[in-house]
């Protein structure tokens, strides 16, 4: 029983250690590669002339850092105004992941 | 309900460009937005400084020496992690935007402060060909789509 524990233990250790900067998308997740892009909201705004992007970013699935938010993605255009909003991801092995928030508006 | 009455929209995700002259600058990041309806080029800019700076002006100068001068919208200054970054925003014709990427040389980017210094801007050989190459091919396709 002891045994058994211990490798129950072992194994939650191990699982929790094994750090993955995996990144779900609507069409999966890509287990060795994801570079996609997907919408995410819209308003029934124009479509505008400005662009605006956020990111955050993970790397190993031990360190996620960042703001992808959509005020700071609007904030760095300018835009007060959102028409809609896309988001690209991309991921290379589970190593390094990112996550783009892209804001369209005027 | 039709998203696209402007036409389409191209937007040019963010690129870098080297500090050529003028002290206590980083590195020019700026990114391009197009929109068919419009006949200019929204470019957007974060130049890193020392100081949190007021930028007031920006000009193009091509390899010939010709200079396009153009008023530029200030959008916020932040503290980076050794610099401050200052956000701006600027609109080209669009006919000089397709010029700037025509010529065999980089062009180069002036940003006049507040205080009446200057920096400037250009991209190394190795990345202006790759740039230029990239740039060739998106403007091709605006204006095959615009015919």
């Amino acid at each position: 029983m002891k045994k058994f524990v211990k490798v129950i233990c072992a194994v939650v250790v191990a699982a929790s250690l094994s750090s993955c900067a995996t990144v779900g998308t609507n069409a999966g997740i890509g287990a060795l590669y994801v570079g996609m892009k997907q919408g995410e909201n819209v308003t029934s705004n124009s479509l505008g002339s400005k662009v605006g992007t956020a990111e955050a970013k993970n790397i190993l699935g031990a360190v996620v850092i960042g703001d992808a938010s959509i005020q700071a993605a609007a904030k760095s255009a300018g835009i007060t105004k959102i028409s809609h909003v896309d988001s690209e991801k991309t991921n290379i092995l589970g190593i390094y992941g990112t996550h783009t928030t892209i804001v369209y508006g005027e | 309900m039709n998203l696209h009455a402007e036409g389409k929209l191209y937007f040019v995700h963010e690129m870098k460009m080297s500090v050529a002259a003028g002290e206590d600058a980083g590195l020019l990041k700026y990114d391009y937005t197009h929109i068919d309806s419009r006949n200019e080029v929204a470019f957007l800019m974060t130049c890193a400084t020392i100081k949190p700076s007021t930028i007031e002006s920006m000009a193009i100068i091509l390899p010939s020496g010709e200079k396009h001068s153009f008023p530029v919208e200030q959008i916020y200054n932040t503290k980076g992690r050794k610099m401050w970054n200052n956000r701006i925003r600027c609109y080209i014709d669009r006919a000089i935007w397709f010029d700037m990427y025509s010529h065999e040389q980089p062009f180069q980017v002036e940003l006049t402060l507040k205080d009446g210094t200057t920096l400037q801007f250009c991209d190394k050989p190795r990345d202006w060909k790759k740039n230029r190459e990239k740039m060739i091919f998106i403007q091709e396709l605006i204006k095959l789509n615009r015919e």
